[in-house]
């Protein structure tokens, strides 16, 4: 049986979903195993709000008009006290207001870089969430849950 | 679209004809008037500026919300966020 430390699962969760409120700006790297490029990310990372839920495979579909907002801030850091639960959740709301009507059915977190990298990507299941312009989207605190294993 | 239901009041988001804005969190909709104070505390941090014009419009058909939109959409274009609007009209 193995399992992971929950002290360098916490940091895994801290990397890849930076939210705390010192996460605006700067460069995560995962150096490549043997050596050479690894993983560089670049915050702030940004959640995106999707008409088309993101698979392992296809990337995901922004909804129409405004689409994303900042992470930073939003997720804090992984609690080191909770012991066999490697999971980081967001620990505020995160939301944007539409300036479209559209479809809602799930999320994903990318960096900043030129050509924004996915970072995590889901629902537990499309939420085909209908809204009309100017209404406001909102993820509740806790539901932007990353878990390793 | 399927219209929907406001989880606090159970009423839909059309009401006697009128097209209320909601917030929808999560999986669960809310219309303004009805969210848990701690949820529209924290929407205010961002989004005061159009929950403050939703809530003083009086009008039967909810002006201020199709003037938010539209302002809105011309911020997007002079911001270079988008550079024509091809969305859904309010």
């Amino acid at each position: 049986m193995t399992a992971i430390d929950q002290v360098v699962a916490n940091a895994i969760n801290d990397f890849l979903l930076a939210g705390a409120a010192g996460d605006t700006a700067g460069t995560l790297v995962i150096p490549a195993a043997g050596g050479g490029p690894g993983i560089t990310l670049t915050r702030p990372f940004n959640v995106v709000f999707d008409a088309t839920l993101a698979t392992a495979s296809v990337p995901g579909t922004a909804i129409t008009g405004t689409s994303s907002t900042t992470l930073a801030g939003k997720a804090g850091t992984a609690s080191a006290s909770v012991s066999n639960l490697a999971t980081k959740p967001n620990d505020a709301i995160i939301s944007i207001a539409a300036s479209s009507s559209g479809t809602w059915n799930g999320n994903r977190v990318m960096d900043s870089t030129g050509s924004p990298k996915r970072v995590v990507y889901g629902s537990s299941a499309p939420l085909a969430k209908g809204f009309a312009s100017a209404d406001i989207l909102a993820i509740p605190v806790g539901n932007l849950q990353l878990t390793l294993g | 679209m399927t219209e929907n239901t406001c989880t606090h009041c159970a009423k839909p988001q059309t009401v006697d004809g009128l097209d209320h804005p909601m917030v929808h969190l999560g999986p669960d909709s809310y219309h303004l008037d009805c969210l848990p104070a701690a949820v529209e505390a924290a929407l205010r941090e961002v989004h005061g500026e159009l929950i403050d014009q939703i809530k003083a419009d009086t009008s039967s058909d909810y002006t201020a919300r199709s003037q938010w939109a539209h302002e809105h959409r011309d911020r997007l274009v002079d911001d270079g966020v988008v550079t024509e609007w091809t969305g859904d009209q309010a």
